[in-house]
């Protein structure tokens, strides 16, 4: 096959066992370079950098700031850098959020008892299917009867005694009177908050600001911004999270002059830049000093393809997390941090 | 045009609170400036004292490999639209 035609697949992260050991640490032109033009005070001695070995693409990375205690690496996998609706699932898969992750602890409850307001799942599954599907009976109906609820793995026979239809049905009926409380409850993280602007005048004067007439805007729907953080970086998508930046380098034969690869937030000169600032600073009860690496996004979302339902939310992602996986829909890698109250320009008179 | 109207409440009470202010309405460049006071004014409320004490000393956090680490929460991407325009 003529080499155009052949599609590589991408290679695994260069290796830092440790077995492998610096292969230059110190004598890495590039890495002393760095080091000397971005340390903050020079009388404290520079890091001494972590270069590990080049893997088959002649790729390595240069750890300005030593060995990492933490890489993701050994979990790469390509179903990480891949992402197609044809592609078979990857069977033992990290990406383990869930699509309601997004906005929080918001939908846990509704998942943890999912089965409300029925006593158990053995009842809430034969209520659903009783209600769901057809109102014939049909094979496929029987079928959606053995499947959906008699083999489901939280099906038992003793969830049934006493079971009476119109008794359950009351308790459907009476779950949907006086349960329309707020849809983003304060306990599950979000708050609700108005915030006050102030309102300028032309040619009306005050003493200062805080004399101006205040409007209140309310509606402001969000989650406090540390809490967010603190789910993140501690649920299972966490491990593959970067908690050490690094440089990229190319090499095409051992020979050949270094180019820097520019790709993940973590190997970019602000990253590291902030990682030296923070590696600088004691490091109180010997706890190593990590950068955890925020990006926001807010733009208008349309709801709807008719009518007017919009959204304007405040997205956090985290540059911890390599763009590969964070930028696929399927990890729902994003974090709903506030829903903006929308205010548009109309009524000029 | 109809996705003005979801809006019209909140703009017509920001217009009233102000013609009883100042016995005038908002111009269009009062209500873009009132638009960019809001992001601030949630800015500073998402911002609050518990953040910016971690920006500043760090906030220690257990790792998935049970290891406690520093975090310090910096930003590197603010990527936003406006709602002023």
């Amino acid at each position: 096959l003529p080499q155009r035609y052949r599609d590589e697949l991408p290679p695994q992260p260069p290796p830092i066992s440790s077995a492998d050991g610096p292969e230059n640490s110190n004598l890495d032109p590039q890495s002393d370079a760095y080091n000397r033009d971005c340390s903050i005070s020079p009388e404290i001695p520079a890091f001494i950098a972590f270069t590990t070995k080049s893997n088959n693409y002649g790729i390595y990375r240069v750890y300005p700031h030593g060995r990492p205690s933490y890489t993701p690496d050994e979990l790469h996998t390509l179903h990480q850098v891949s992402d197609s609706s044809t592609f078979v699932k990857d069977p033992n898969k990290s990406e383990s959020r869930t699509w309601w992750a997004p906005l929080g602890s918001l939908l846990k409850g509704i998942q943890e008892n999912y089965f409300t307001p029925f006593l158990n799942a053995s009842v809430f599954r034969l209520m659903t299917w009783f209600y769901g599907g057809s109102n014939l009976k049909s094979l496929g109906e029987l079928n959606r009867l053995v499947n959906e609820v008699i083999l489901a793995d939280d099906f038992q026979q003793k969830d049934f005694v006493g079971f009476s239809a119109s008794h359950e049905s009351e308790h459907l009926d009476k779950h949907d009177q006086g349960h329309t409380s707020s849809r983003l409850p304060a306990k599950d993280g979000w708050i609700e908050a108005s915030v006050n602007i102030a309102l300028p005048a032309e040619g009306v004067k005050h003493r200062s600001e805080a004399d101006a007439p205040q409007f209140s805007v309310p509606g402001l729907f969000y989650r406090r911004p540390l809490e967010v953080l603190k789910s993140a970086f501690q649920e299972d998508v966490a491990e593959n999270f970067h908690f050490s930046a690094h440089q990229s380098y190319w090499k095409q034969s051992p020979e050949s002059p270094p180019q820097r690869i520019y790709s993940e937030l973590y190997t970019a000169d602000a990253f590291i830049m902030e990682e030296e600032k923070i590696k600088l600073l004691p490091q109180e009860d010997g706890l190593e000093n990590v950068v955890a690496g925020i990006m926001l996004w807010s733009d208008s979302t349309h709801l709807t393809s008719f009518g007017n339902a919009s959204l304007w939310p405040i997205y956090m992602f985290f540059g911890n997390l390599s763009k590969y996986i964070r930028a696929k829909p399927t990890s729902f890698a994003a974090h709903h941090l506030a829903y903006i109250p929308k205010v548009c320009s109309l009524v000029l008179h | 045009l109809t996705q003005e109207t979801d809006c019209f409440q909140l703009v017509d009470s920001i217009q009233d609170a102000y013609r009883l202010e100042f016995v005038k309405s908002a111009t269009a460049a009062v209500l873009t400036h009132c638009k960019c006071e809001l992001m601030h004014a949630i800015w500073i409320l998402l911002l609050d004292e518990e953040f910016m004490h971690a920006y500043v000393h760090g906030i220690v956090m257990e790792c998935i490999d049970g290891i406690l680490r520093r975090f310090f929460p910096r930003f590197f991407i603010y990527s936003a639209d406006y709602p002023e325009k």
